[in-house]
């Protein structure tokens, strides 16, 4: 009996855990951050620097890209949004500008970061995980846009992408999504639409760590707490 | 839709929640606690001390020696005694206080677990029971108080604060 409570507390620790690191990775931290920012209007695209622009809300004039046509004669140096019909994710990511390309190791040295990585194993969000968008003509393009946006077109919700640009997909990647993209028929597999606003991630990045592991550990202890009385309980365990 | 999207929002939200509440909980006991009161272990109502004790009693443990299942332990193995000289060194002793309720008039029982260290009570740990479990135990106390074996007077608190009738020493 004893072995089995201690199991089972044991099983709802490692449940607190997942929960903690899944609420901490997927609340939409950022977008409270950011609620404050004036979306972008193609006046300003013009005068302003392309980090000025690049994932910041688009406004009404910012071109949406309709149909795979009007996604090959954009430009590469064109700002344009997409409003996704719907989105799959690839499972692989391709680690951001702003982290930093070495680990401290424990005996002083520096261990170098994988460029691309399986996004289930990156807990601290250091990798920008590529999508598959479907434009409102149904085809498919690549995209690498944040957690917090794919989040809202998985849930379904009518999206307006931030401002992004097409740029030249990581030739890392694409290997490991090859089977995907022939599944979902991605025609262009050399672009991606890049729209990651990296001047305000470099500038928060931390704060944002920070405040997604206190909300991780609010919710494993709490959560931890709770389910471990309820198995005190039901096994009628005293202290 | 609304409800998958919202996921993570919603058990951060319930989370917080649970942990707002226990924290007020906790406060509120603090601050019971400072006044001498406790908290009602049935209706968290506020418990008021009983105008007797608190009891001393000697418990057969040595420094850090841990037991389980407290309630059942200590209701077996609790001796009363009637001053901290008879706590052999190196032996654990515990107070108990009676509270009751002024809201669901149940009583219940406070105990701590301390540890005599030169006239200094190091405390384990502290539990609270319903008072049924230890009523025989604090009756004998109380028996031997009536008897004339040691007086402690309602006010005096834990922790080294002693009857004015009985000296440092723990003489009368």
């Amino acid at each position: 009996m004893k072995t089995v409570v201690k199991a089972l507390e044991f099983i709802v620790v490692i449940v607190a855990l997942v929960v903690g690191i899944y609420v901490g990775k997927t609340i939409g931290v950022e977008s409270m951050l950011r609620k404050n920012l004036e979306p972008v209007t193609l006046a300003k695209t013009e005068e302003g620097l392309p980090e000025e622009c690049i994932g910041r809300p688009a406004a009404d004039d910012i071109p949406r890209i309709q149909d795979f046509a009007a996604w090959e004669e954009a430009w590469d140096t064109s700002y344009i949004t997409i409003e996704p019909k719907s989105i799959v994710a690839s499972g692989v990511g391709v680690r951001y500008p702003w982290v930093s390309i070495y680990n401290r190791s424990r005996r002083g040295g520096q261990r170098r970061k994988p460029d691309v990585i399986n996004t289930k194993f990156d807990i601290f969000n250091e990798y920008g995980e590529y999508y598959l968008v479907q434009l409102p003509d149904d085809s498919y393009v690549l995209a690498e846009i944040s957690l917090e946006d794919a989040r809202k077109v998985k849930a379904g919700k009518s999206v307006t992408l931030p401002v992004g640009r097409k740029m030249n997909s990581d030739s890392r990647v694409i290997p490991n999504i090859q089977e995907l993209c022939e599944k979902y028929d991605v025609a262009d597999t050399d672009k991606v639409f890049y729209c990651i606003d990296e001047q305000w991630n470099q500038k928060n990045n931390f704060k944002v760590l920070i405040i997604r592991f206190a909300i991780g550990a609010v919710v494993v202890l709490v959560l931890g707490t709770i389910l471990i009385t309820l198995v005190d309980k039901i096994f009628k365990v005293k202290d | 839709m609304e409800f998958t999207y919202y996921l993570p929002e919603i058990l951060f939200g319930a989370m917080a929640l649970a942990a707002a509440v226990w924290g007020i909980g906790l406060a509120m006991e603090l601050s019971r606690g400072k006044k001498g009161e406790a908290s009602c272990i049935y209706c968290k109502g506020k418990a008021v001390k009983e105008p007797y004790g608190p009891c001393l009693f000697l418990l057969p443990l040595h420094f850090g020696e841990t037991y389980e299942d407290s309630e059942e332990f200590l209701r077996r193995n609790m001796q009363p005694i009637y001053k901290k000289e008879q706590i052999p060194t190196g032996m654990r002793a515990c107070w108990l206080e009676v509270y009751r309720c002024e809201r669901c008039e149940n009583r219940q029982v406070k105990i701590t677990d301390f540890l005599d260290v030169r006239g200094e009570e190091h405390v384990k740990k502290c539990y609270d029971f319903s008072y049924e479990s230890f009523r025989p135990l604090v009756e004998q106390w109380r028996e031997m108080a009536s008897m004339g074996a040691f007086v402690r007077t309602a006010e005096q608190g834990i922790h080294g604060k002693a009857d004015s009738r009985i000296t440092r020493g723990g003489e009368f």
